[in-house]
């Protein structure tokens, strides 16, 4: 039994996600299926999907509730679960913790044939490496019905962005400048930190805090980007000669930030670091080098629907709703992030999270950056930095 | 007499509101045997502790060799490391992992004093008390009789000023503890050690010590030699716990010829020429305390001076001798009497006291 | 046994025998099944080296890559480094404190050791953090003290470095959980063998020194083993205070490939495993060192509670302990209160700067209430649980001489050289293995046989270390008395260890409140408890909640710890 289950996973990927379509064509009006996706008379539209709606709505309170798997997220947490439950009357579990511990729990779950999570939200390196590449996950497009999700108009991108090579499985929602670094002003003026070669100045020396780079993280991730775009040597430099601090904690390189023992904060957080601006702590964000582009990334999370989830009903339901304005809108204000939904009121962001248009960003959330170019160059990044 | 080793003054210990030592006083003088005699409780131990620095007094003053060691109104209190006692505790106390010369060597090593010192003085011990050969036995190994002969070494393996032994035979069997008893006697008359001597066992504490307290409730009842104490009690409580008494109850009647103490229930009088008449009063009630091996059994008949009347209760014969079980004016008690004159159970008797070998005591 | 049960002369006896046999037997195979399998699995999953999902290809790549990597090694020296420095004096410290609590006439002595207690469960993360604001060379608190004085120039602290990190641990753990397992010890040990000293010449100290420690080795020496072995394995402190000197400890590198994207199990595994050597070679030489020596140290006449007496000393040895106490605990833990009344913990120049509202956030979050009701029940019947486990298999492991008993002390002590996330991830793939996984895997009674067992070390040792100080020939003595040898067991040993029984009881009732790396694969919705709130809470830099909610879980365990002696000491009848 357990070698026929291999096989079967061994299956390519394209046949196994052909194979669950034809089921779901089977089972859920195929009819109204083709009209969500092609462009169809409003009338018929809004008749077929009400009442798949109501189905899944239906679907999702016989199932009870459902289980969703991430980060520890106080946005989740406060606003979400609660907004949710009062809006359909189903309540969310959330498990929340580092995603490699989900996923080492999720895989001995599974190897147990124990199937507990219905929705992952998940950092890229999780959802691409492990979510996607070990096949946890169902094709989710076929699941958007809500007219406001699959309204190509309600997208900046033209359509509900999956960016998995199916396009079907990972959607991506959010798509916000990220900070390149973060100075606080009373010690590193503005004009100090033009280019890249100002974070070489001597006078930094020891001043600069990152997050640990020879890990996994953000940290790696940055310095992965510096090594793609500045070279080793300025690697090199950056990294060894100006002695940067490093740390693991967040809200340890976020309270240096703030009290200038280390002015430049390479890998703090822009939801850590705004409730500082609101204290009144005069920090600035960076968000590109005249010699190093900006970039954009998919933070918080990227949405995926777990296989064999145990409340597909509820699963439906959350990620529809999850995707819909209201869902998003929460997370946008709560993270600060910029949405790809139109109609979402970005007034509250950052005016420097929200990309400009036609300006070109490195983005790194990219797929095949995250699937092989960060991996291969982040493994380049821990030679030479620990060669030293 | 000499200076005492050890001196008590009116030292008083309270653990909480409960006495434990009241008022004690008593001397010990070199070379001599002391003896603490007392029912468990009785405060006898504590005393020793105290002599030990393992208490401190609430009141009083403690002397050694006319120094004071404890006192608190000088606010003196020499802890029990300084003070040179050697001391046998109940449990023996033996270091479970030390081996026994490492046991026997502990005083002197933390003496500081040198090995090869130390070497010959616990081999000395050790042969003293009779282990010789078996310095290198973890200490746990031996037999209750040879941890306590280890414990023994070790208190003497240095000279202390006093030796404190705290019922140091009571966990040893029967046979062992009359040779013990014998052995420590002799050890101590060898050595001329000053030795303070806590026991339970009146036994014990007779044949070995050159003095005994008696003592009661915190405070010593009586002090003296052994057969002081046995012959003439100063209480009830030390006549009864030095060995078996009979007891009877009378009233003081003097006149011309003399004093006596009439004993209406018994049906006779006893003569109390010897017995401190003036302590009491006419019509006085007292109690008469004797030993019973002091009373003869003689044949019924007309009551004679110092004899009153009994009767036969039971009998047992025991061999060399037989022992009645007598009622007399409302008691019962034990005699011992020869197998010359037998008598059956039911058999009115005379039971005959010796004036000068009686107790009276206020009742 | 040397003889054959059936030669026995009397039938009773071999039906005492054969309970005792059975009780090892079945430990035997109930630590096997829930600490050795885990442990294999892990080792077996490390061989492994197929992606998720395919077919299994063995190979010792991941054993290869974990010890080629160059830091590791280093990495190694350092961590042994830190755990033996501040193993020694904390050794030497938790012995004097221990030993002036229970055996002299110290005032105040309980209120110590319940201090002890207190500042064990305290959580460490916002503890080094107080530390941080304590002692960092540009704003620390205590440097801008000191810069006042004339003579000083520059900041004379720096946490971030080999001996601040050596300095912090002494406060977050340094001599707390040590006390708290040596109190108990001390307090059993019979007076007459230190009066019997001080009598002998002996002055305090030397008594302590050359009398009391060596008798109570069993206990001091599993104590410093535990400590060294919870030393290697640490890893909070050394993230915050060694990484931006550079330092980086071996604890830490496990936990890298733990949290790598995907998480490297197998590499954690290969480099946890030198644990399990350094617990090979421990055990090794605390057998050797207590072989053929004998600890009968507790006997009814023995017994007594009669204290040393310190005279005036006594206020100085006070006076010495509350300033320890002070500086260690005091200091930080009142900034960590602050703190958590803070709108930014340690930000003092901000307008306003405190607030109720982490408090007010923390009890009113919807989760609050049930994590603190999973909390409770977690943590009750961990500890139930562990007193009764554990205090057999301490009675078997120390009175049978089998070599069952042998291998069930050393299987106890699997849980703690697992590193915490790994236990837990073969405890997951145990649960889920089992028939029982309907009531295990993700409920409250998961979670807490999990608890049980992570705290199986500790728990063995104290009861076994009691169970040698009661004597060896407690087999012997329940035969001699005619009673079964359970009645012997319950109506006899265990009120004599009571106050050990009292100590485990508790300590599991705390770690299975503060634990975070067990429950975390194991818990659900349903079974969250307090602690997974309070990584949540640290995790997205709510630390000022979790401040909060790390105080309200140490105030629950302190009534606890309260109650429990009082019970602890009815169960003694002292």
């Amino acid at each position: 039994m357990k070698t026929e289950g291999r096989e079967q996973k061994a299956e390519s990927r394209k046949q196994k996600a052909e194979n669950s379509k034809q089921k779901l064509t089977r089972s859920l009006l195929p009819a109204a299926y083709c009209i969500l996706l092609t462009v169809a008379p409003a009338w018929a539209q809004s008749r077929d999907w009400e009442k798949e709606w109501n189905e899944t709505l239906a679907a999702a309170k016989r199932e009870g509730k459902v289980v969703v798997a991430g980060s520890p997220d106080p946005v989740m947490r406060n606003e979400i679960i609660p907004k949710f439950m009062s809006r359909f009357g189903v309540p969310v579990e959330f498990i929340a913790g580092r995603s490699s511990r989900i996923v080492a729990r999720v895989r001995t779950e599974r190897s147990a044939g124990i199937y507990s999570i219905d929705i992952y939200l998940s950092g890229p390196d999780t959802t691409a490496n492990t979510l996607y590449g070990e096949k946890l996950v169902d094709p989710l497009k076929p699941l958007l019905i809500l007219p406001e999700v699959v309204d190509p108009a309600k997208w900046k991108t033209g359509k509900p962005w999956f960016v998995d090579p199916e396009e079907s499985y990972v959607l991506r929602p959010f798509r916000s400048v990220a900070n390149l670094l973060f100075i606080n002003p009373d010690h590193v003026k503005p004009e100090e930190m033009r280019s890249s070669k100002d974070l070489l100045n001597p006078k930094w020396k020891g001043k600069i805090s990152t997050e640990d780079p020879t890990t996994t993280g953000a940290g790696a991730n940055l310095a992965s980007r510096f090594l793609n775009q500045l070279g080793e040597e300025f690697l090199k430099k950056l990294y060894i000669e100006q002695k940067p601090v490093s740390t693991r904690e967040r809200r340890q390189f976020t309270d240096w930030l703030a009290r200038g023992t280390q002015p430049i904060c390479l890998n703090c957080r822009e939801d850590d670091v705004r409730p500082l601006q609101k204290e009144g702590f005069k920090i600035l964000e960076i968000f590109e080098l005249a010699d190093v582009a900006g970039a954009v990334n998919g933070s918080p999370w990227l949405l995926t629907l777990a296989n064999k989830a145990p409340h597909p009903g509820a699963a439906r339901l959350f990620a529809n709703w999850m995707m819909s304005r209201e869902g998003l809108e929460i997370y946008a204000k709560g993270y600060g992030s910029a949405t790809l939904r139109t109609d979402v009121d970005e007034s509250f962001l950052n005016p420097g999270n929200i990309p400009r248009p036609g300006a070109n960003y490195f983005d790194d959330t990219d797929w095949k950056w995250v699937v092989k170019g960060r991996k291969e160059t982040r493994s380049r990044v821990w030679k030479i930095l620990k060669s030293r | 007499m000499a200076q005492a080793v050890i001196e008590f003054v009116e030292v008083t210990k309270r653990f909480g509101p409960a006495l434990a030592v009241d008022r004690m006083s008593f001397a010990v003088a070199p070379g001599e045997f002391f003896t603490l005699l007392g029912p468990s409780g009785c405060g006898k131990t504590t005393t020793l502790r105290l002599v030990a620095g393992l208490e401190e007094p609430d009141e009083g003053e403690i002397l050694l060799n006319g120094i004071p060691i404890a006192s608190p109104k000088r606010g003196i209190f020499v802890p029990p490391d300084k003070r040179r006692m050697g001391m046998v505790f109940q449990s023996y106390a033996i270091w479970p992992h030390l081996t026994v010369f490492e046991n026997v060597a502990f005083p002197l090593r933390v003496r500081r004093e040198p090995a090869a010192a130390v070497k010959e003085r616990v081999l000395g011990a050790l042969d003293l008390v009779g282990l010789q050969g078996l310095a290198e036995r973890g200490a746990t190994e031996l037999s209750g009789g040879q941890q306590q002969r280890v414990a023994l070494a070790r208190a003497l393996a240095y000279t202390p000023a006093v030796l404190l032994l705290d019922e140091p035979l009571s966990n040893l069997d029967a046979k062992l503890r009359e040779q013990m008893r014998f052995e420590l006697r002799s050890l101590q008359r060898r050595l001329n050690l000053s030795v303070l001597y806590v026991t339970h066992d009146q036994g014990e504490a007779m044949a070995m010590s050159d003095r005994i307290a008696v003592v009661h409730r915190g405070r010593p009842e009586q002090v003296g030699v052994a057969a002081e104490l046995y012959e003439t009690p100063a209480s009830s409580f030390v006549g009864d716990f030095l060995g078996r008494t009979v007891m009877l109850r009378g009233t003081v009647k003097k006149s011309a010829q003399g004093s006596w103490i009439d004993l209406r229930n018994a049906g006779g009088r006893i003569s109390l020429a010897n017995n401190r008449p003036a302590q009491f009063a006419e019509g006085e009630e007292v109690r008469i305390l004797s030993r019973p091996e002091d009373i003869d059994l003689l044949p019924g008949g007309e009551v004679g001076p110092n004899q009153i009347k009994a009767k036969v209760e039971m009998v047992a014969y025991l061999g060399d001798h037989l022992e009645y079980s007598v009622s007399a004016g409302g008691r019962s008690f034990v005699l011992a009497a020869g197998k010359k004159a037998r008598y059956p159970v039911g058999a009115g008797i005379r039971l005959a006291f010796d004036p000068a070998r009686i107790t009276v005591l206020p009742l | 046994m040397k003889m054959p049960a059936a030669s026995l002369p009397f039938p009773g006896l071999r039906v005492r025998l054969r309970l005792s046999h059975l009780a090892e037997s079945f430990m035997l195979v109930f630590f096997a099944v829930v600490m050795g399998l885990p442990v294999l699995f892990l080792l077996w999953s490390s061989l492994n080296v197929a992606a998720p999902g395919k077919d299994a290809v063995y190979s010792l790549a991941n054993w290869i890559r974990g010890f080629s990597d160059p830091g590791t090694l280093s990495a190694l020296w350092m961590s042994f480094l830190l755990s033996v420095v501040r193993l020694i004096p904390a050794m030497i410290l938790s012995v004097m404190v221990a030993w002036l609590i229970a055996r002299t006439d110290m005032p105040g002595g309980n209120t110590l050791e319940f201090l002890c207690w207190f500042a064990y469960f305290i959580p460490d993360f916002p503890l080094v953090l107080a530390w941080i604001l304590l002692l960092d060379p540009s704003f620390g608190f205590l440097n801008t003290l000191a810069g006042v004085l004339p003579f000083v120039e520059g900041p004379i602290f720096n946490p971030y470095s080999f001996w601040g990190i050596v300095w912090v641990h002494t406060s977050t753990n340094g001599i707390w959980f040590k006390v708290m397992l040596l109190t108990p010890v001390f307090r059993r040990l019979g007076a007459s063998l230190e009066e019997a000293a001080r009598v002998a010449g002996a002055s305090n100290l030397t008594t302590l020194r050359r009398i009391t420690l060596p008798v109570l080795a069993p206990m001091v020496l599993a104590v410093a083993a535990l400590s060294l072995i919870r030393g290697l394995e640490s890893f909070n402190t050394e993230l915050l205070l060694g990484l931006p000197a550079g330092i980086y400890v071996y604890a830490t590198r496990i936990y890298d490939y733990t949290r790598q994207e995907p998480p490297a199990f197998g590499e954690a595994t290969a480099l946890g495993s030198v644990f399990l050597l350094v617990l090979v070679v421990l055990s090794y030489f605390y057998w050797r060192y207590l072989r053929g020596k004998r600890f009968i140290v507790v006997t009814g006449q023995a017994y007594s509670t009669m204290r040393v007496k310190l005279g005036k000393w006594r206020y100085w040895a006070l006076g010495g302990c509350l300033l320890y106490f002070a500086v260690m605990m005091i200091l930080p833990l009142s900034f960590l209160l602050i703190g958590s009344f803070m709108r930014r913990y340690g930000f003092f120049n901000i307008a306003s700067p405190f607030t109720a509202a982490h408090w007010q956030n923390l009890l009113m979050d919807p989760i609050f209430l049930s994590s603190l009701k999973n909390s409770l029940i977690i943590a009750t019947a961990t500890a139930l649980a562990g007193i009764v486990l554990y205090s057999t298999v301490g009675y078997l492991v120390a009175s049978r001489k089998s070599r069952g008993a042998e291998l069930l002390d050393l299987f106890c002590w699997l849980p703690w050289v697992v590193p915490g996330i790994l236990m837990s991830l073969g405890l997951l793939w145990l649960f889920l293995a089992t028939p029982l996984r309907s009531v295990l895997y993700g409920s409250v009674w998961g979670i807490a046989l999990a608890m049980t067992i992570k705290d199986s070390p500790v728990s063995t040792q104290a009861f076994k270390a009691a169970f040698l100080q009661l004597g060896p020939d407690l087999e012997e003595a329940a035969r001699v008395t005619g009673a079964s040898w359970g009645y012997t067991y319950r109506r006899i040993l265990l009120p004599l260890v009571a106050p050990i029984a009292a100590t485990v009881g508790l300590l599991n009732f705390g770690s299975a409140l503060t634990s975070i790396s067990t429950p975390v694969l194991l818990y659900s919705a349903q079974s969250r408890p307090l602690s997974i709130l309070l990584m949540e809470y640290s995790f997205t830099g709510e630390l000022e909640r979790a401040a909060a909610l790390g105080l309200l879980i140490t105030l629950i365990i302190s009534a606890m710890v309260l109650a429990g002696r009082r019970l602890g000491l009815k169960l003694t009848g002292s």
